[in-house]
């Protein structure tokens, strides 16, 4: 993996744009499914855990850039902007 | 610690509190701040001019995804400024000159247009660095203006031939049909078709000579009134036959959300809702403040204008 931090911001925004579609429309104790494959795991706060994760490999990154690429975290950062557009009431 | 280090620092760590916020569903912006200060840690000048949206610098992975990263990030900018009416703060040149524009293809059009967008969004909300406010203090607002609206007026009577729609028809209520059909022919003409739109709202309702008061500001108060209404509708109308696209379903509900309370048509606010209610579906977008505004702003008006219709006196007629 190149990236685990743009893996995670991906993960977070996904992971709530899924969750709100489905619940939307099915009850909270169904399983998501997306085209045909079953996410067992995926919960309304999954989008929360992989965000904790995101942010810490940010937070590591700003510690030490070496470890990562300001590309790749502006990236995220774009991806996280989207999350938190999706996921404000 | 290198300036950039220090900046994602401070940023990430002292907004962890409002991140907790936003977990409960307030927007606090706060990734939007984390984009502006790396941006403004890497650059000393301005970073989004008409010659760098032409395209990333060199070629290779990594500075087509800076590239990509900074469009995404410029209209999340043009985004936040038009719901929340603040500063625009990523480093836009000042100044841009767009009479020597020549011809491109649909994609990087779209991305001139983003440029002119965040352009009018400065000129009408205000810029942030110093870098602007030097440039700018010399020039005044007119001419400003008048170049910003020079780009919208030769787009209209000379826009690219790839840019007209594939089809069009015009919106007809007495059918109940409020939203033109306009089917444009890839979702980056949508995107720059609705900044498009965007941006002659803004230059109709900042401009500079508008009469504020006196016989007939009423009259030209009116006229805006009607030119939003047109641009919201027409937004609505390139987003709706294409709804699976997010981008344009959203920046409709942008455009509806800047002028939606000026639609007095029982018909039109009805299609309104409507179009938020199908982005909420297809898209899991969340448009309840939107709705609750535009509904109470609506509820306000019919209370107000049935208050200013004179009563009819009861009792026997007077001769």
């Amino acid at each position: 993996m190149h990236s685990a931090m743009l893996m995670y911001a991906i993960c977070t925004a996904s992971a709530r744009h899924l969750t709100r579609l489905w619940f939307k429309r099915h009850s909270s104790n169904s399983i998501v499914v997306f085209k045909g494959v079953y996410l067992p795991e995926l919960n309304e706060d999954s989008a929360i855990h992989y965000h904790n994760i995101c942010l810490s490999l940010l937070i590591d990154f700003s510690n030490d850039p070496s470890q990562g690429s300001s590309e790749d975290a502006l990236a995220a950062a774009t991806i996280l902007r989207f999350y938190e557009q999706v996921d404000s009431e | 610690m290198t300036p950039l280090e220090l900046q994602y620092q401070k940023i990430i760590v002292t907004d962890f509190s409002c991140t907790l916020a936003s977990l409960t569903g307030l927007d606090t912006e706060t990734y939007q701040n984390v984009v502006q200060s790396v941006m403004h840690a890497q650059q000393s000048e301005a970073l989004f001019t008409l010659e760098s949206i032409e395209g990333p610098p060199d070629s290779g992975v990594t500075a087509g995804l800076r590239y990509s990263a900074c469009l995404i990030a410029l209209r999340q900018e043009i985004w936040s400024v038009l719901l929340y009416r603040r500063p625009f703060r990523l480093p836009v040149a000042a100044n841009l000159d767009y009479s020597q524009l020549g011809p491109t293809e649909d994609f990087a059009w779209v991305n001139r247009i983003l440029i002119w967008c965040a352009d009018i969004l400065r000129f009408c909300f205000g810029p942030e660095t110093a870098v602007d406010i030097a440039s700018t203090a010399s020039g005044s607002a007119f001419e400003r203006w008048d170049t910003l609206k020079a780009f919208e007026e030769t787009w209209t009577s000379t826009s690219p031939p790839c840019f007209k729609p594939l089809y069009y028809f015009p919106a007809d209520p007495t059918s109940r049909t409020y939203f033109p059909a306009i089917w444009l022919h890839n979702d980056a003409q949508i995107i720059g078709m609705q900044h498009l739109e965007v941006g002659r709202m803004l230059l109709s309702v900042y401009n500079p000579r508008r009469q504020r008061v006196g016989i007939g500001s009423r009259a030209m108060d009116k006229a805006i009134e009607h030119q939003l209404r047109q641009s919201i509708l027409r937004i609505c109308g390139m987003a709706l036959p294409n709804k699976s696209f997010q981008g344009g379903m959203t920046g409709a509900a942008i455009g509806i959300a800047i002028g939606g309370e000026y639609f007095h048509d029982p018909g039109e606010q009805e299609a309104i809702i409507e179009f938020l209610n199908i982005l909420d579906e297809e898209h899991a977008w969340p448009t309840k403040p939107v709705v609750d505004a535009l509904q109470e702003a609506w509820r306000i008006q019919r209370v107000e204008r049935a208050a200013s219709v004179p009563q009819v006196p009861q009792g026997p007629a007077s001769v």
